[in-house]
């Protein structure tokens, strides 16, 4: 019998595709790109960017401390496995987020990556996701092109989802198929997706891509166009490590490369358009901060959020750091969390977007408390 | 008992009569950040000195240097004004800059450097533009870069070597290692060849500078071994230089290569004859405005010099714009002109014209644009950018005339990188 972790573990990569600008009502559409990469199963952030200049993290962790961090700065590092992520950090299109998480505690994937998609406090308590609202919000509409749209771009507004289902002796949609969906529509969302039928019929083969490097390749193709997407999101899964997890190499530092090498690929088949794009990792909460017997770590809090885009301009390492003492950690095991992610989101939707803060803490989080972290991250 | 309640006594009188309302102040609005100042007792101590520092780091925009205790009237000042809810917002998050200075990959290894007997200026911060000149004097790259303790980054930069020249900014940008210090710029950075149409592409050289620095003649203030030429050898031994210019402690507006809305009143647009492979056409423009330059007659010649049947150039050799020089750059910067390639300017009986070269020599303009005041240097490429426009209105009556025009401009158009 499948259970709830082993399909945690086997869920494939995913990208899902939308905001096309509709005809007609998009025409004075922003520039800006977001593109969100879900790390699935709650990522290990000291593994990822640890705090060498803090000396608890040495007598928190024995093993689990790579074992030759690049140093950003006196008091953060980051894993060898980021090549591409550090050369962004290098050249000031790239930046960190640290000792953070959504405002989510209960340490379930179920619960936590609801959370990390609608954005709320409360999981469960709506059917749309935080960017959905804020594509809503910016006026921004279209259709997606996923296999099954993430609840993180479903939005209150007319919604379909469409994606080329792999049946075996089917190579391509039906043509019947897609001009009964293209007759549903009228005028507008007709022509947007005539739009649709042509790239699936031209490029289907490659929609079929499951692998997260080809996902991000095809994703940076469709929105470098000026009529192309101005969202994507993509799925990493496997992050649930509770033994095994690796410090120089193993599984997680092999999905930092993994990671590492999206990052490369959306910069690569951005090309121009990647000096409008942001694009931020999201994951259902951190790790324990001591490794378990099984030199792995168990669900936790604080993690870190990793940014790339052209739209930054000062890289930084952003945080309020809580220390690792006994004392300092959250409930005497996790990182504690020192800034809402939400906050974070809410910066890159007013990049990419220009929406005002204000407007988004309201309609998008509703939640008036989260503060503002744009200067912080854009600058 | 009695000494110990004296000693109390002396230390809280000494403390009130230290204690300062603006320190206070400082104290109290630093309390509602992350930057913690300690208590909040007026008194002026290394933990309130830090975080007030730390937090005026992280707000740029106010350009406040180090504060003493001696600034803490001024600073209350600011923090008590409608400003306040700004440095409020920027006092609730630490940013921790990066400053990577180790070899990240294979590829940086080509520009490792061995710096440990240089004595680098970590005192040097400065914004500057840039120029590496080809042995022949004739510019290979140019762009920003910034100081920052020392340590040189490139920021926006271009290269003018042909075909190479795509996707070539991130050279400079990601494999450059130089540092400065008193007698000049140490380090490694990539080099890149020039790569004509057919040719096959070259690979990227990486020098080293060092050796031999001539500092600029311009008076400045900036500290020595910046501002200058920076010579190095390429792999024929041929002498280049990387040119460091207009440094200052601000980031600097880019301004060469944004086009602006080109406006104007009225205009007479003549054709000439064509005579051999050459032919000119002399635009008056009157009530022009480009961006938030005016101007009340303007006068511009397109230069055409047709290309042999057959060229790999296309239908031209050479299709400039030409204006005068009067009033666009200053009169001491004519002298560095002949840095540049003479079709990029002449010197006539009558004044010096500049040409603004479209398609095949597109890359040399930047040796020109240098030149030109700051304010100016947007004018040539935002006439460039608005000639389609400019020839319709003028030749709206000769539809003909209109159309072989605008098919030579497309076509030289299509040469430029």
């Amino acid at each position: 019998m499948i259970n709830r972790r082993h399909f945690l573990k086997v869920m494939p990569p995913a990208l899902a595709l939308s905001g096309y600008p509709v005809h007609g009502f998009t025409k004075d559409a922003v520039d800006g790109r977001i593109i969100i990469i879900m790390l699935q199963g709650g990522m290990d952030g000291l593994l990822a960017v640890p705090p060498i200049g803090d000396d608890d993290l040495f007598k928190q962790r024995k093993a689990l401390v790579a074992a030759n961090p690049l140093k950003l700065n006196p008091l953060f590092g980051i894993h060898p496995n980021f090549k591409n992520f550090s050369r962004l950090l290098k050249i000031n299109e790239a930046s960190i987020v640290h000792a953070t998480s959504f405002p989510y505690t209960g340490r379930s994937h179920f619960e936590g990556q609801n959370i990390s998609q609608i954005g709320l406090r409360k999981p469960f308590s709506v059917d749309t996701g935080w960017l959905g609202r804020a594509m809503d919000v910016a006026k921004i509409t279209g259709k997606a092109m996923s296999l099954d749209a993430p609840l993180l771009i479903r939005g209150a507004m007319e919604f379909d989802n469409f994606y080329p289902a792999s049946i075996s002796n089917t190579s391509k949609p039906k043509n019947d198929l897609l001009n009964l969906i293209k007759n549903s529509h009228d005028e507008d969302m007709m022509k947007t997706f005539e739009k649709l039928n042509q790239s699936l019929m031209q490029g289907s083969d490659e929609l079929r891509a499951r692998d997260p490097l080809s996902l991000a390749s095809k994703a940076g193709e469709a929105m470098r166009h000026n009529d192309g997407p101005r969202v994507a999101v993509l799925t990493i899964p496997e992050f649930d490590d509770h033994s095994s997890i690796g410090s120089t190499t193993g599984h997680h530092p092999d999905l930092f490369t993994l990671l590492d090498s999206v990052f490369g690929q959306l910069k690569k088949s951005l090309k121009e358009t990647w000096k409008d794009s942001i694009v931020l990792t999201t994951t259902e909460f951190g790790r324990t901060v001591q490794e378990n017997g099984s030199e792995g770590t168990d669900h936790g809090y604080g993690s870190v959020g990793l940014l790339a885009g052209g739209l930054i301009k000062q890289s930084s390492v952003v945080a309020n750091w809580p220390g690792l003492s006994n004392k300092a950690l959250f409930e005497k095991r996790d990182l504690y969390a020192t800034i809402d992610y939400r906050s974070v989101c809410a910066a890159c939707i007013e990049a990419a977007f220009g929406l005002d803060h204000g407007l988004i803490i309201d309609k998008v989080f509703q939640d008036k408390n989260i503060k503002r972290t744009y200067h912080h991250i854009f600058g | 008992m009695r000494l110990s309640i004296l000693i109390f006594s002396f230390i809280c009188f000494a403390s009130l009569t230290h204690a300062d309302t603006n320190t206070l102040c400082i104290q109290k609005f630093l309390s509602k950040t992350v930057f913690n100042p300690g208590p909040a007792d007026g008194l002026w101590g290394n933990k309130t000195k830090k975080a007030i520092n730390q937090l005026f780091s992280q707000a740029d925009e106010f350009n406040v240097k180090k504060i003493e205790k001696d600034d803490a009237e001024k600073i209350c000042k600011v923090l008590e004004s409608e400003q306040n809810l700004k440095l409020l917002e920027i006092g609730q998050f630490k940013r921790y800059p990066i400053d990577i200075t180790e070899v990240i990959s294979e590829e940086f290894l080509k520009t490792k450097f061995d710096f440990s007997k240089i004595k680098i200026n970590d005192a040097a911060n400065y914004f500057c533009s840039f120029t590496i000149l080809h042995h022949e004097g004739f510019e290979r790259a140019a762009g920003k870069l910034q100081i920052k303790n020392g340590v040189i980054k490139f920021k926006d930069n271009k290269w003018f070597v042909g075909l190479a020249s795509k996707g070539s900014e991130i050279y400079l940008k990601e494999e450059a290692n130089l540092r400065v210090s008193d007698i000049g710029i140490h380090g490694k950075i990539p080099y890149l060849s020039y790569v004509g149409k057919g040719e096959v592409a070259k690979p990227v050289q990486y020098v080293s500078l060092g050796h031999n620095y001539t500092k600029s003649n311009a008076n400045s203030n900036i500290d020595n071994g910046i501002m200058g030429k920076h010579k190095f050898l390429d792999k024929r031994g041929n002498e280049a230089s990387l040119l460091i210019y207009e440094c200052s402690d601000e980031m600097q507006k880019e301004l060469t290569y944004d086009i602006l809305p080109v406006v104007f009143k009225n205009l007479n647009v003549r054709v000439k004859k064509r005579r051999f492979n050459f032919q000119s056409i002399s635009i008056d423009l009157d009530g022009l405005e480009i961006g938030n330059e005016k101007f009340d007659n303007f006068n511009l010649v397109l230069m055409i010099d047709y290309a042999e049947e057959g060229s790999i150039r296309g239908l031209t050799e050479l299709f400039r714009i030409q204006i005068k020089a009067d009033g666009i750059m200053p009169e001491e910067n004519i002298s560095n002109l002949t840095n540049c390639k003479n079709i990029s300017w002449k010197n006539l009986a009558y004044g010096v014209k500049l040409q603004y070269l479209i398609g095949n020599e597109f890359e040399l303009n930047s040796c020109l644009l240098r030149n030109l005041y700051p304010e100016k240097r947007n004018i040539l490429g935002s006439i460039a950018n608005s000639l389609p426009e400019i020839l319709k209105a003028g030749l709206g009556n000769e539809p003909e005339q209109l159309k072989d025009i605008l098919m030579v401009l497309n076509d030289a158009k299509q040469h430029e990188l």
